[in-house]
């Protein structure tokens, strides 16, 4: 752990991606202590002011905090990413390894499914999944851990089909080792450092999924303060006040993009291919 | 000078170097092999063996990890001196190289016949048809039958010995003076080991080349070589004619290796060689083999061994062997 | 023959057949047969040896005899029980007294697990307490010559001759009475070969073990062995004592097999039987018998009919037209 440590250090870009899901993650928690306003407090007298001492990031159209709803906006993205991308890490897993630890049918079945779902582009099968639900966070963060899913079983059914016949395997087998067991100490622990990458990749693409459902009004309810919602009503008032787009936006672009650093950066260390040695 | 002499090799140093450590892989080796000659460069692995005809082949050179150092005269001229672009017309020409994977030498998209061709093409500047005319040549040369039509097929439709066949007589399209085989029966049967190694023999007498053989298998240089060197962490120990050194072997790593090996129909008991070789980053001073060694003395431990003519063309690297000679 | 004898290993008729293609409809259209039609026996306490090239069978026969493959028919006694019509929680109790050698240990440890960690997992899997496994550990690991010391290391900080001691001690941690080591030594260097037979030897010696020992090096075999077994192309061929094998082999291929290996002895005679052509495709055996293609005695018989497996002398089973009919 350690070593995988040493070796991550040295990329500047991941560091700096980490440090930004920290302190993403502090912001979430500490959301209320942190905020300079009420999120949903509205204002008549101060519609759509500008960036200024009492509001950093100015105020929206109700005259609500920008800084303060971004600032709990961080909240539905990091609920959404954990909830959505956690569903399709442990139901995709759990998919791909039954699939090719077992093989022969249940692996044909299950494979086939992945391939539907795979030959359909994401938005649209969550805008589907969503048309069918209806708009409501909870079937929000259910559309993107579907869309998810086959990813994570297509990548852990590699990694066991890679692994189910090394030797050791066999060795274990032969010394009377109980099949479940093989698969819990010997296939999972192997299985999972490209998983954890994709996790991390997946991380920034639900974020993005949720503020691009709920730009198309089908995520969360309108005054919730997500950073797709923001956006979406930001829209009409773009052009006289470009404040109101331009930081959810940068909130955005930064947690995908740190994201996907974090991401790439445990994809150089975990791989031996591309890592710096073993 | 000899005129027999075909390669002449002085203190060559070979060192791989990373940040934290130096490799000595090869460590101040001299041997010479002489035309038609077979010489047997025999060891365990990470013994420096490979890495010799890489040098020699200047498959290393002297660049940022890679330090090469010392003398190989081929046909009296230098190898190590040698630009880059030199090596190119002598490697594949002057000197065939036989890889121990015969598909790291053979290129799956082209018919063997082709590839055995693009040598007299490349070096000879033959034509098309003439350079053709020659690998049907060479595919008989070495044993294939039916060569003709074997010459249009494709590597993967060759059984595991016609390719290293292919590859015998790839490196003797360019009718080299010295042949290079590392290992070159290291991946096959031991029915198919026999038949090539009797076609190396063959191919020697015909041809009056030097071989250069690298094996790990002392019975393979009991069957086919003129000369054995024994290499031990980067070192030659002990280099002798082959009879002399089966049948009086002077260095204890010689000894044991001979006492480790089974004999079939020998009820003798195997005596092992104790402890493991050493790491080729972490040596200490004086004989490198002393830990194993079972006659290791005090000066083993600070006297680094010259590698000393015990006699006529036989030396060896030991304090003991030296220390009897100069007791005569 | 004595009808009371029951042998500790008795192996009937045994067949393993892979599909290796399908037909249009999905079915399974051919085969390689692995291990065709395969009887012997072992006998408690005793090691066979089971010799033979690529492709010949005998390390399918290792897995189908410790049933990690399933045979495609015949029967497979194991201290007076079938194996082959045990039922599941039967044969995984039938287990612990059958293990396996890997040929190569690095492969054959989880990268990911301590040495301590993969030492214990037989033993925990038959739901030894803590202490039992701690203590049986230790007294393992003191008698394949590993440091306790070194129990919380990974596998890569090993040496090959090290992890080969370290699965050796795991194979025999549950107290097997059988054991089938698979070419155990190949991957090794010959200084570290005769240490670890020694240690299977002087284990077998102590403990009273069963071995089956695989391997494609007869000189390795020979030393191990007290009686061994040829194979071709799935096929057993002969069957005897060593002895009898080394002084007088009767079929054709164990003849040229012993005159195919190097010999690390320059001046013993080289008339050699040299084998003519490669081993053909397991797919498509030849006719009748599989080794006539390369036979130098193969006559029109041979083609048409499989040679029946016959014991010629006590203990001495060849299957061979020309060598039967010479005695008749």
């Amino acid at each position: 752990m350690l070593k995988v440590w040493n070796r991550y250090r040295h990329n500047l870009l991941a560091v700096s991606g980490l440090a930004f899901i920290l302190l993403l993650i502090v912001i979430a928690i500490f959301a209320r202590q942190i905020a300079p306003h009420n999120p949903y407090t509205m204002s008549t007298a101060a519609r759509l002011t500008g960036p200024s001492s009492s509001h950093w990031f100015g105020t929206d159209q109700f005259g609500r905090d920008i800084l303060s709803r971004i600032i709990y906006g961080s909240r539905i993205s990091l609920q959404v990413g954990i909830i959505a991308v956690g569903f399709s890490f442990i139901v995709g897993t759990v998919m791909g390894v039954i699939a090719g630890y077992s093989g022969g049918w249940v692996d044909s079945l299950i494979s086939r499914i992945t391939d539907v779902l795979f030959a359909l582009p994401d938005i649209l099968l969550a805008l589907v999944i969503m048309a069918i639900l209806g708009p409501s966070l909870n079937n929000l963060m259910l559309a993107i851990g579907i869309v998810y899913t086959p990813i994570f079983s297509r990548i852990a059914r590699g990694a066991v089909l890679n692994i189910r016949d090394s030797l050791y395997i066999e060795a274990a087998y032969s010394m009377g080792v109980k099949k479940i067991k093989i698969l819990w100490h010997h296939i999972l622990p192997n299985i999972l450092s490209p998983l954890i990458v994709q996790v991390t990749l997946s991380f920034a693409f639900a974020i993005l999924s949720e503020a691009a459902l709920s730009f198309l009004g089908l995520g969360v309810s309108p005054d919730t303060p997500s950073w797709g919602i923001m956006l979406s009503s930001a829209k009409d008032w773009m052009e006289l006040s470009w404040w109101t787009a331009v930081f959810p936006g940068i909130a955005i672009t930064l947690a995908v993009f740190s994201f996907n650093s974090v991401g790439d950066g445990l994809r150089d260390v975990l791989d031996p291919r591309t890592g710096t040695g073993n | 000078m000899n005129d027999d002499l075909l390669l002449d090799v002085r203190h060559l140093k070979a060192y791989f170097r990373s940040k934290q450590r130096t490799v000595k892989a090869v460590d101040d080796l001299s041997f010479t092999l002489k035309k038609g000659e077979i010489l047997g460069l025999v060891g365990e692995s990470g013994c420096g063996k490979s890495t010799t005809t890489k040098a020699l082949l200047r498959l290393i050179g002297n660049q940022r990890k890679e330090y090469l150092e010392g003398e190989a005269f081929f046909e009296g001229e230098d190898l190590i001196k040698k630009s880059d672009k030199q090596m190119q017309k002598i490697r594949g020409n002057k000197i065939g190289f036989i890889a121990q994977n015969p598909m790291s030498s053979l290129n799956p998209v082209f018919t063997i016949g082709n590839q055995i061709a693009e040598v007299p093409q490349m070096h000879q500047r033959a034509a098309k048809n003439k350079a053709w005319s020659i690998a049907l040549k060479m595919l008989q040369k070495v044993g294939i039958s039916d060569h003709e039509t074997r010459a249009k097929q494709y590597a993967h439709q060759f059984s595991g010995g016609m390719k290293q066949r292919a590859v015998i007589a790839m490196a003797l399209a360019g009718n080299p003076s010295l042949l290079i085989a590392d290992e070159p029966t290291t991946a096959l049967d031991v029915t198919i080991q026999a038949q090539i190694l009797d076609l190396m023999v063959k191919l020697r007498d015909e041809t009056q080349a030097g071989v250069l053989l690298i094996t790990h298998d002392l019975g393979v240089v009991a069957e086919v070589c003129d000369r054995v060197a024994v290499m031990y962490a980067g070192k030659i120990v002990e280099q002798a004619p082959v009879d002399e050194l089966f049948h009086h072997p002077q260095h204890p790593y010689t000894k044991g290796l001979l006492a480790s090996m089974p004999k079939i129909g020998s009820r003798k008991k195997l005596i092992p060689i104790s402890g493991h070789p050493p790491n080729l980053y972490e040596m200490q001073g004086g004989c490198l083999f002393q830990e194993r060694c079972p006659f290791a003395f005090d000066r083993c431990k600070n006297v680094e061994p010259p590698l000393h003519k015990i006699a006529e063309n036989h030396q060896s690297a030991c304090h003991l062997s030296s220390e009897r000679m100069n007791s005569f | 023959m004595n009808r009371d004898y029951k042998p500790f290993i008795r192996v009937d008729h045994l067949k393993k057949y892979f599909p290796v293609a399908k037909n249009w409809r999905g079915k399974n259209s051919q085969y390689v047969k692995a291990v065709d039609d395969v009887s012997f026996s072992i006998d408690k306490g005793e090691t066979l040896g089971l010799v033979g090239e690529s492709g010949c069978g005998k390390s399918t026969t290792g897995r189908l005899l410790l049933h990690l493959l399933t045979p495609t028919s015949g029967s497979l006694f194991f201290d007076g029980q079938d194996l082959t019509q045990l039922s599941k929680q039967a044969l995984w109790q039938k287990r612990r007294e059958m293990q396996f050698i890997f040929q190569d240990p690095y492969a054959a440890l989880n990268p990911r697990m301590t040495i301590q960690d993969s030492l214990h997992e037989p033993l925990k899997a038959y739901g030894e307490d803590k202490r039992t496994r701690s203590e049986t550990i230790k007294t393992l690991i003191d008698a394949v010559g590993i440091p306790s010391q070194y129990l919380n290391r990974y596998p890569h900080e090993f040496s090959g001759g090290q992890l080969q001691r370290i699965g050796i001690a795991r194979s025999l941690a549950l107290k097997p009475k059988f054991v089938v080591a698979d070419e155990p030594v190949a991957a090794l260097d010959m200084s570290i070969q005769a240490q670890i037979l020694n240690l299977m030897k002087e284990l077998q010696h102590a403990f009273n073990y069963t071995y089956l020992f695989i391997s494609h090096d007869l000189s390795v075999i020979d030393y191990m062995s007290d009686r061994i077994g040829v194979m071709y192309l799935g096929k057993m061929v002969e069957l005897t004592d060593r002895d009898a094998l080394y002084q007088e082999p009767l079929h054709p291929y164990t003849q040229a097999l012993l005159s195919a290996i190097p010999i690390a002895e320059p001046q013993r005679s080289k008339n050699k039987i040299m084998l003519k052509g490669e081993i053909p495709s397991p797919v498509h055996p030849p006719s009748g018998c599989h080794f006539r293609t390369r036979c130098p005695f193969a006559k029109a018989i041979c083609a048409e009919k499989e040679p029946e497996w016959v014991e010629m002398k006590k203990g001495h089973y060849v299957a061979c037209h020309v060598v039967q009919e010479a005695h008749q």
